[in-house]
């Protein structure tokens, strides 16, 4: 029953208010990633996809953390783990969301 | 059919996403010795065709048909579910959220008994959706949702009625349950799945699919419901009566027409519609079998079969809805003795009329209400709320003997008060405040003939002495005599007015009721 409903599900995260920095970057594979992160799939190397999107401004930090609490199971610890990273790149920005 | 070996199967409309989800089934922990295989059917005209297809195609004994958009975050997902299967082979089919038993709906997550969890986003933000755990092995359930079913035998998917996307899941459900094998919802520790559907959209066809799931499933689902059909002659009114029956959402319905008629019109009606329900069952019963209709009631009663009773008076009609929504409340709990609802009231052309008194809505919403403070309201205010035998739905092993008879007393007139008493004692009603009936007022009904009032005066009188003799409803002297009272006060006008009208035995019975309540309310 819930198969025409997906197309639902993005176009409404697409029409969420994004940055402009994401709007380079399909939010869809922010989604993807960050929920590999949360289920320890392939996560260091997710991680390190994640920071580098942000270092090279294709996605906002405020996305990340969007999608975080939009989409994800475990937000807080989820929020930690991606903060932590960020923070050892530099990008100190994330913390500020919390 | 190879034993060490399991398939997962996708209706895929949205390659990306069914990729990702792909991702998630390489990374699970695989038995030794089993074989994973993954099939995607695209361009499937249905779920079912396609599933089917991908069925018939694959040689593995375990099948997994999940939604593009489910992710199996279990890592273990495979030995978990080798394990239940091995240890009970009457299990066919598992999900990971459904319902131990099926709404008369046909929705299931209406269902009270809701078992299982999932990831999802239905509410447009990813939750947890818990239901009741599952503390052993598995819960045996009526139905599991279509984001995921696993399965350990092939039975095939029914494309010949499910054309669609909806209710392929439940039909399978049942399918299993039909060839004998148990559907289950397995102990998950954490939940296995996320489902990343979004919010639930039902507008495209979902209704369609429901109806043919009711068609198909209703008999092997629900409890036969029988719909009593007292007939007398006024074969127009009782066309529409026996429409609005036949209209009923509930489909496992059986409908029985006793016929009192002194013409031919209403046996000539009901042939016609025999040829297209079986449902109906017709019963001539050569004229009127006396006591006002009563037997003839009664008759219906007697020879149904149902498990719950509905009664529809042939100038009464229901609405679509009336069966299914009462029934809900008797299946769910066994101390609902009946339910009854606000009704609306109809002229001759089906004209809705303004309420009565009487007939306007009890309470504001639908409301439980205790059988004693019903019984009681009803005896000292000398007034039947509840309503008329159209009104209500009951079920049958609730009722013992004749349905107009209270402790001995044979009801004359107010035998539908009488039946409301006798289920109420026993346990509680639940008013529905939504009209579920109509009630036709017309000019060739005889409730205002003078010795029908007078009957229905000493009937309102032995129900209030009856249950206070047998303290039930009325258990203390003043409420015995606030409800004596009461009684004279709306009789008194019979007295004078009717002394000369009617039979001279009918007036002496209701002078010696009036003085004895003149006599205690004193």
């Amino acid at each position: 029953m819930y198969r025409n409903l997906l197309e639902n599900s993005y176009s409404q995260l697409g029409t969420a208010r994004i940055s402009d920095a994401t709007q380079a970057f399909d939010l869809q594979e922010v989604v993807f990633i960050l929920r590999r992160i949360e289920n320890d799939i392939d996560k260091e190397r997710n991680l390190a996809q994640l920071v580098q999107l942000v270092t090279s401004n294709m996605v906002a930090t405020s996305d990340v953390v969007r999608v975080i609490q939009k989409d994800m199971i475990k937000k807080e610890e989820l929020l930690q783990i991606v903060a932590a990273v960020c923070y050892k790149q530099g990008i100190t920005d994330l913390f500020s969301a919390f | 059919m190879n034993t060490n070996k399991i398939c997962f199967i996708t209706c895929v409309n949205d390659e990306r996403v069914y990729r990702e989800s792909v991702f998630y089934i390489n990374h699970l922990d695989i038995p030794a010795g089993f074989e994973v295989q993954m099939i995607q059917s695209k361009n499937a005209s249905s779920m079912t065709q396609g599933y089917n297809s991908a069925m018939n195609s694959s040689d593995a004994k375990y099948k997994v048909y999940f939604h593009q958009d489910v992710f199996i975050i279990n890592k273990n997902f495979i030995h978990d579910v080798i394990r239940v299967f091995k240890s009970n082979r009457n299990i066919g089919m598992m999900g990971v959220a459904g319902s131990k038993d099926m709404p008369a709906s046909g929705i299931w997550w209406e269902s009270r008994s809701l078992y299982g969890a999932v990831y999802g986003s239905q509410t447009d933000r990813m939750e947890l959706l818990q239901f009741e755990d599952v503390h052993e092995d598995y819960f045996p359930v009526q139905c599991v949702d279509g984001l995921i079913l696993i399965t350990q035998y092939d039975v095939p998917w029914r494309e010949d009625l499910f054309t669609g996307w909806h209710f392929y899941d439940i039909s399978q459900s049942m399918e299993f349950s039909r060839v004998g094998y148990k559907v289950a919802i397995p102990r998950q520790e954490q939940p296995w799945c996320i489902h990343d559907c979004g919010i639930v959209n039902v507008s495209n066809g979902y209704d369609h699919y429901r109806r043919i799931f009711l068609d198909e499933y209703s008999k092997d689902l629900f409890p036969l419901v029988s719909i009593l059909i007292p007939a007398y002659n006024q074969p127009v009114f009782l066309e529409a009566a026996l429409k609005s029956a036949l209209n009923q959402e509930y489909r496992n319905c059986e409908i029985i027409i006793c016929d009192d008629s002194t013409t031919d019109d209403v046996r000539c009606l009901i042939s016609r519609y025999q040829e297209d329900y079986t449902c109906i069952k017709y019963y001539n019963n050569g004229g009127p079998l006396g006591g006002k209709g009563a037997l003839n009631v009664q008759k219906c009663f007697d020879i149904c079969h149902g498990q719950y009773i509905s009664f529809l008076f042939h100038d009464d009609i229901y609405m679509p809805n009336k069966i299914n929504t009462m029934l809900r409340y008797l299946l769910d709990e066994s101390n609902i003795k009946m339910v009854t609802s606000y009704r609306r009231l109809i002229d001759d052309h089906g004209r809705y009329l303004p309420d009565l008194t009487i007939t306007q809505p009890l309470v504001s919403e639908n409301t439980k209400i205790s059988g004693y403070s019903m019984g009681n309201f009803i005896l000292k205010n000398i007034a039947n709320v509840i309503g008329e035998l159209t009104t209500v739905m009951f079920r049958k092993s609730d009722i013992c003997g004749y349905l107009t008879n209270y402790y001995g007393y044979n009801l004359r007139c107010l035998g539908d008060v009488a039946l409301w008493l006798k289920l109420i004692r026993e346990g509680d009603l639940v008013y529905i405040r939504e009209p579920l009936s109509c009630f036709r007022i017309h000019d060739q009904q005889n409730t205002y003939n003078t010795e029908i009032q007078l009957m229905a005066a000493i009937d309102w009188y032995r129900l209030i002495e009856i249950s206070y003799q047998n303290n039930i409803f009325i258990q203390n002297k003043d409420d015995y005599c606030s409800a004596l009272k009461k009684w004279m006060t709306m009789h008194k006008v019979i007295i004078e007015a009717m002394a000369f009208k009617c039979e001279k035995e009918l007036y002496r019975e209701f002078i010696e009721c009036y003085q004895t309540a003149q006599m205690y309310a004193e």
